[in-house]
């Protein structure tokens, strides 16, 4: 086989079976887990508009990121209730600009 | 005019690390134009995957694995069972930047091979690393080695805080080997290396070389970045098919074959 020739298989191969495989997990799924295992989501299409009225819960699950980790970013104590809504707790600032920068502190890591 | 193998390579290459700087750009910059999947090289590393595989495989998984890395070691397995390791000399965008680092050693002419019985000893230092990330990672029960990775340090476009900051060193003095000695972290010290080319012993595809053809020129052996002597026997485990040693050989007595 050829320089030009391998190296064009190798890409093939590579591109095919990159794409078969993400398609195979997505539809087949891979078992279940403690830690929720996905393809990373870009940061770009979040927004954090609204933040008063959810609860921590919902923030969690809205942006799937860890709850405990969330109460760290947020300087909260652990045994905060999940049901909270943002408002209610004693968070000093734009709760909106908290919450995005504890989100992409989080999906930064 | 003929345009070489290595230019080629140089090229694909470049690309790959285009790929990789454009999810690191993607995943921080808001409102950028780029469309990829999110995230960063660290979500599409098989070797997350590889250092986590026991602990996955006993059914407990890791926070921060990725599907991503997963599907990264699949496809990787794939590749090098069917064509060897390529994956290392034509798409790995961390391998990429030892392939510019030996543009600049040429340039300033200080690139050096390693004695052999020294680069031999050292190519066996990736797999106990390999292994040694596996061991301490299913001890431990995380993948620590993310803050020490150099490739992270060169790819994640961020200011280094942390242990950030000993993967920056860990970095340089890679880099600094890099110019000297081709392919230095590739050959000693990368652990998909060591994963690619245990897979590799037992791929169809290899290069071969047509003694018939061979004018003992020497000009494949000069052309080799891991330092191998194609006239002697090819290692299957080191030889990446690069195929820079077909390339310049003056009679095509190498060759890709089953």
């Amino acid at each position: 086989m050829k320089q030009n020739v391998y190296a064009m298989v190798l890409l093939m191969v590579f591109f095919v079976s990159a794409f078969t495989f993400s398609i195979v997990i997505e539809t087949v799924g891979y078992g279940e887990s403690e830690h929720e295992i996905e393809f990373p989501e870009a940061l770009e299409d979040m927004t954090f508009e609204n933040m008063g009225r959810k609860t921590l819960e919902s923030v969690c699950m809205e942006y799937n990121v860890s709850m405990d980790e969330l109460m760290v970013e947020l300087e909260l104590p652990q045994d905060t209730d999940p049901q909270t809504r943002l408002s209610d707790l004693s968070l000093e600032g734009d709760l909106g600009d908290m919450v995005e920068v504890a989100v992409i502190k989080m999906k930064h890591e | 005019m003929k345009i070489s193998n290595r230019l080629i390579r140089t090229i694909i290459l470049t690309v790959f690390v285009a790929i990789t700087l454009s999810l690191s750009i993607k995943h921080f910059a808001v409102g950028s134009f780029l469309r990829p999947y999110g995230g960063t090289l660290c979500h599409y590393c098989p070797e997350v995957t590889l250092a986590t595989s026991v602990l996955l495989l006993n059914g407990t998984s890791i926070a921060k694995v990725n599907v991503g890395n997963i599907v990264a070691l699949l496809v990787l397995t794939v590749t090098t069972l069917a064509l060897g390791r390529g994956f290392c000399a034509w798409i790995c965008p961390f391998g990429a930047i030892f392939e510019y680092l030996n543009i600049i050693g040429n340039k300033l002419n200080i690139v050096r091979e390693p004695p052999v019985k020294t680069d031999r000893f050292l190519k066996n230092l990736k797999y106990v690393i390999f292994v040694g990330l596996i061991i301490i990672t299913t001890g431990l029960g995380e993948y620590i080695f993310r803050d020490f990775c150099p490739a992270r340090a060169i790819y994640l476009l961020e200011m280094p805080h942390g242990n950030a900051i000993l993967s920056l060193v860990i970095l340089g003095i890679i880099l600094v080997g890099g110019i000297v000695i081709p392919r230095f972290f590739c050959r000693y010290l990368c652990p998909i290396g060591a994963y690619t080319a245990v897979i590799a012993k037992i791929s169809p595809m290899s290069l071969k070389l047509d003694t018939g053809l061979c004018i003992d020129c020497d000009k494949c052996a000069k052309s080799c970045q891991f330092g191998i002597d194609p006239k002697n026997e090819i290692p299957k485990m080191e030889c990446t098919n690069c195929l820079d040693c077909a390339d310049v050989c003056p009679t095509g007595a190498l060759e890709v074959k089953l």
